[in-house]
């Protein structure tokens, strides 16, 4: 007992269910009352309700199974009824012959407030963790909900363009596409590079109109754009460009290149026929190597234009090239 | 009926053994802050006469923390309902003796009248229907508060635990963040976790339950008990029909470990008076 009493910290001595075999000065210190007076009591009187339950559903499980724990943190009540924080060991050992447990206390009373901030902290810490990540979930359903949209627009925009540059009767490209494939070839070349418009205008076709009826009109045009998308290079653009006016866009083609195309249109629209008798075309010719000018659409529209009014006016069923 | 393969996911998922193979069952039940080893020292003396199973409440020892369900174990019907799936799992329908611990023989009370065929009787070891004091009829023991201290002690002692300081992940948090290394201290039992069966354990009433539990109980009542102190134990038997109280010279509130012999010999004596059927 006066070894217990040398030592520099409250110490008390269990058996191994809690009954208080011995106490010494420094602990009769904060607890008050006397060694005999403790003795045989239940430990569990010395501290708060918690601790109790504390002590009860981890410290003597620990402690039975594993013989010591360490650095536990409990409160003792001082004789004033005040809880004092404290930091625990404790550790089987003998007592007067038998099997008991030491348990060694310290006062934590700074240790303890620093404690009860950092745990504060973490507890503001994780309620913050827990709002952003809501905020998180919702800006990412956001968006998803964005992307969703963003697609559909695009969707939207891809059958707007197709509407936009298709014919409907023909499913040809129409005018606005030919303006497009021009300016988009003029933007990949060098200046002096040439390229040729074909104007095809079908010959009598206000006649097939008026004596067939519009239906077998749209039948004639639909069967000629098939002839003339035929008679195409693979790089080349055939368009509806009016009524019955197709334009066949031949970029880098020259004269020669056109007059063959020109030719392979002749001979293709031949098979179709109204009535037994075939379709003939007149056609303008205009070829140029302003590459890089900015006029270079209305120049070929203008001048095959005129090669057009030349064929027909020379007896229909012919290619003019414009000089 | 379970598969087969939920049947042995619910075995890895409690982490269930069961030692020998014959005799009748004796299905152990650890309490809160413990795991299924705190029944080590009973065990052997019911070797040689029965087929005893041991498991820890997933949450606890060795379960496969990432099946802790927060909602599912803030009742203890959850607690309850692993007890009932252990048993599914090892195809146990009939003559079942259960044996839990300070909570656990809440949990048991619950399972037996969910399936009172399973259980042929209970042993509660220092059971409390509820931690909490209701004047003047009921005293439990505590007030809220020193509930609350309690949970506020938890966090204190946890400050140790490999990164419960650590800084706080923001963003998506799963059930799997809870799969960390645990330490041994604590029987294993990780905070977050440990945190959740306290509520549930402190904060449930289950007095209304009793009356309904129809299967015979022997309660082992600790002498000097700061959890469930002798009036408790006395509540307990005058609302459970037909069940035994047996006061156990025992101060604290682990007789199974502190003095498993009188454990052993008051369920022993419960067993061999009865006459069974």
């Amino acid at each position: 007992m006066d070894q217990l009493n040398q030592l520099p910290c409250p110490v008390l001595v269990t058996d191994r269910m809690g009954k208080i075999l011995a106490a010494n000065i420094d602990l009769l210190a904060i607890v008050g009352g006397s060694a005999e007076q403790w003795q045989q009591k239940s430990m569990d009187k010395l501290f708060p309700l918690a601790s109790r339950i504390f002590l009860q559903t981890h410290v003597w499980p620990m402690l039975l199974r594993q013989e010591s724990v360490r650095e536990l943190y409990l409160h003792l009540n001082d004789s004033n009824n005040q809880r004092i924080p404290m930091m625990m060991n404790c550790q089987m050992g003998q007592f007067e012959g038998a099997d008991s447990y030491y348990w060694v206390f310290f006062v934590a009373l700074q240790r303890s407030l620093f404690e009860a901030e950092l745990l504060q902290a973490r507890g503001d810490a994780q309620r913050m963790a827990a709002s952003l990540a809501q905020s998180h979930k919702e800006l990412k359903e956001l968006h998803s909900q964005l992307s969703q949209r963003t697609h559909m627009v695009e969707t939207a925009n891809i059958e707007l363009t197709e509407l936009s540059q298709t014919d409907p009767l023909t499913g040809m490209a129409n005018r606005r596409a030919l303006a497009i494939a021009i300016t988009h070839w003029q933007s990949q070349v060098t200046d002096g590079a040439h390229a040729s418009l074909l104007l095809v205008d079908v010959d009598h076709f206000k006649a097939v109109n008026d004596q067939y009826g519009h239906d077998e009109g749209d039948c004639v045009l639909t069967a000629l754009a098939r002839q003339l998308q035929a008679s195409m290079r693979v790089s080349d653009l055939a368009v509806r460009y009016g009524g019955e006016e197709f334009a066949l866009w031949l970029p880098f083609a020259d004269h020669t290149g056109a007059e063959c195309t020109a030719q392979r249109v002749h001979d293709h629209v031949r098979e179709v026929k109204v009535a037994g008798n075939s379709i003939t075309v007149s056609i303008g010719v205009a070829t140029s190597s302003d590459a890089r000018s900015p006029e270079l659409l209305q120049q070929l529209i203008k001048h095959s234009d005129e090669a057009v009014y030349q064929a027909k006016a020379s007896g229909r069923n012919r290619t003019v090239h414009f000089e | 009926m379970l598969l087969l393969e939920s049947y042995l996911n619910i075995l890895n998922r409690n982490n269930v053994h069961v030692q020998a193979n014959n005799g009748p069952v004796l299905l152990y039940a650890h309490g809160f802050g413990c795991n299924q080893t705190m029944w080590n020292q009973v065990t052997p003396y019911f070797e040689s006469t029965h087929r005893q199973v041991l498991f820890d409440y997933v949450g606890s020892g060795k379960s496969d923390l990432a099946s802790f369900d927060v909602k599912r174990y803030s009742s203890l019907q959850g607690y309850a309902q692993d007890v009932l799936d252990v048993c599914d799992a090892l195809g146990l329908s009939n003559g079942v003796t259960f044996v839990g611990h300070s909570v656990s023989c809440s949990v048991g009370l619950l399972a037996s009248i969910a399936r009172p065929e399973l259980f042929d009787r209970l042993v509660l070891l220092g059971p409390s229907p509820c931690f909490l004091n209701h004047p003047p009829d009921y005293l439990g023991g505590f007030e809220r508060e020193d509930l609350e201290g309690l949970l506020s002690l938890m966090d204190q002692n946890y400050i140790g635990w490999a990164n419960y300081l650590a800084p706080v992940v923001s963003g998506e948090t799963e059930a799997g963040a809870l799969t960390g290394e645990l330490s041994d201290s604590f029987c294993s039992t990780d905070p977050t976790v440990a945190r959740v069966f306290a509520q549930t354990t402190f904060f449930s009433d289950n007095r209304a339950d009793l009356p309904l539990v129809s299967r015979p109980c022997l309660i082992l009542q600790h002498r000097e008990d700061a959890l469930a102190p002798l009036g408790v134990g006395e509540y307990m038997h005058a609302h459970l029909q037909g069940s035994t109280l047996k006061v156990l010279d025992v101060v604290g509130h682990c007789g199974h470990m502190s003095q498993p012999f009188l454990v052993a010999e008051a369920m022993r004596n419960y067993f061999n008076n009865l006459s069974l059927p």
